[in-house]
């Protein structure tokens, strides 16, 4: 069969009479011994007939005489309007040939390769714009590559979780905090709800997990998460960030439940400038009379000369009785700590 | 090309309109009756035979004497013919369209039979409606060939490709017509 394949191509030749001396001879020779090339041509001789039989059809000479006329009158009128005529066959010329260039037979593979360069293109710019701007596509990117180990995946997690931090925009959907132990506080998972799912787990020890847990504690719209993360936060060590969070929750937070945690785990912190003020506004205007003598009490332990005048205020102006008692107390006992040591 | 053709284009070149007039007398009737083939409507050819004529004109400085000026008329109107198949899907085939009376019906055989006749425009339309299954190139190439008798190598000229890629349209269209014709 793939013998006689050249004979097909050959016989279309010899019908169109475009065959060459040399090959006309040798397909001759075929033609003899070969039936389906010879019932072939005469399918073809068939075709060939049938076309001829078609009656043609002449256009007469009013017909080109008319066309002629308004051709000639189209070339006069944009002669007249010479400028705009040039550019709009101008734009017409650029759009026509590029259009014509690319239909024809041997620009075709090339049009189909600029059409595919610029389908990657568009595509890779489109990736990319998708990638810095659509957080659920970035989350599938990074959850269903393939080609990375469960580490590299987690870390990639991670960092697309520090970017979702840095970029804002998301919402802290669960926390879960698994197979906590007396001596390990086991491994905490940061359900993040944006278009898609998308998780990060790692210890207390992982600064992403921090960030997370920070970034809970102040901006969830659940009070039941933003209290887990604040009491997961307090399981951490001391350190200028965690301080920030649970200054910034004692004092802003509405929920009192929380504000309490947060003030626990302040008073857990070795004592600094920031945090006896935190104190001494709690002392002042927190809502909570709990709260405030809370923060009292801690005023008394860290007592200096700061905290006598801001006692002082509260036990002479405040409203509530027994809020001016409890400062009053504690201001008695600091005067009274003081005296002795005056006395010397 | 010979001296009195090369001297007329100079003219046009040079803005005669009478030269142009010529051109158009002389090679009208061919081109008119291509783009006919192409359009298989009266109208649709007229519209081609102007872009086309048009685009000459407007085109001819272009045109360095490096083929034969009907070749490179030709391509014109090849080109044009691809932007009318690829804007126009439409093909009339039962209704030419109006003006026919501009046109001549010249029967294949004169002295045929009515009956014959009316067979033979029936084979009209179903060539036409044949032709209309091939791709917009495997048709130009057929037309080019059987309408125009063109050889290969100058189909290729026109068509500004090799000619190997005539040979496999023109090869296509053949089985294609082949198959839908013939064996049918």
């Amino acid at each position: 069969m793939k013998q006689h394949k050249p004979y097909e191509d050959m016989l279309l030749l010899f019908f169109y009479d475009e065959l060459k001396p040399g090959d006309r001879k040798i397909f001759k020779r075929h033609l003899e011994t070969c039936a389906e090339c010879k019932n072939n041509l005469e399918s073809l001789a068939i075709l060939k007939a049938s076309l001829e039989q078609v009656p043609k059809a002449v256009p007469s000479t009013a017909l080109i005489e008319r066309a002629n006329l308004r051709i000639m009158n189209q070339i006069r009128q944009s002669q007249r309007f010479k400028f705009s005529n040039t550019i709009s066959n101008l734009i017409d010329d650029i759009q026509e040939s590029l259009v014509s260039v690319f239909a024809r037979p041997r620009y075709q593979l090339i049009a189909i390769g600029i059409t595919f360069i610029l389908g990657v293109f568009i595509g890779k710019l489109w990736l990319s714009s998708g990638l810095r701007n659509d957080p659920g596509m970035l989350a599938n990117f990074v959850n269903y590559q393939a080609s990375l180990t469960q580490t590299e995946k987690e870390n990639l997690q991670k960092t697309m979780a520090n970017y979702l931090l840095h970029s804002g925009g998301f919402e802290i959907a669960d926390l879960i905090q698994e197979t906590p132990t007396d001596d390990e506080d086991g491994i905490v998972e940061v359900n993040i709800k944006i278009e898609r799912d998308f998780a990060v787990k790692g210890g207390l020890d992982d600064p992403t997990i921090l960030n997370m847990l920070r970034y809970s504690a102040l901006h969830d719209n659940d009070k039941a998460r933003r209290l887990r993360a604040i009491k997961l936060l307090s399981k951490t060590p001391q350190n200028h960030y965690n301080e920030s969070i649970m200054i910034s929750v004692v004092l802003n937070d509405l929920e009192k439940e929380l504000r309490v945690q947060a003030l626990e785990t302040l008073a857990s912190y070795t004592i600094n400038d920031q945090i006896l003020d935190t104190y001494k506004t709690i002392a002042l205007r927190d809502s909570s009379n709990s709260m405030r003598s809370t923060a009292m009490e801690q005023l008394y332990n860290n007592a200096d000369d700061t905290v006598i005048p801001v006692l002082a205020l509260i036990a002479s102006n405040d409203e509530n009785e027994t809020i001016r008692d409890t400062a009053q107390k504690y201001l008695d006992e600091i005067v009274k700590n003081i005296s002795p040591a005056n006395n010397k | 090309m010979d001296q009195q053709e090369i001297e007329i284009i100079e003219r046009i070149k040079n803005g005669d309109e009478m030269a142009f007039q010529q051109i158009m007398s002389k090679y009208g009737e061919r081109v008119m009756g291509l783009a006919f083939h192409f359009t298989k409507n009266y109208q649709d050819a007229e519209d081609l035979y102007q872009e086309t004529f048009i685009k000459v004109y407007r085109n001819i400085n272009s045109f360095r004497f490096e083929s034969e000026f009907f070749t490179w008329v030709y391509r014109i109107l090849a080109n044009q013919a691809f932007n009318y198949f690829r804007k126009s899907k439409r093909m009339t085939i039962v209704d030419p369209g109006e003006n026919d009376y501009l046109w001549e019906t010249i029967p294949a055989d004169e002295s045929c039979e009515p009956d014959q006749a009316t067979l033979n425009s029936s084979l009209r339309e179903e060539i036409d409606r044949a032709l209309l299954q091939l791709s917009s190139q495997q048709r130009v190439v057929f037309i080019l060939k059987h309408y125009e008798g063109k050889k290969i190598k100058d189909i290729a000229l026109i068509l500004d490709c090799t000619e190997g890629t005539v040979k496999r349209y023109l090869f296509r269209a053949t089985r294609k017509l082949q198959t839908i014709l013939v064996r049918a």
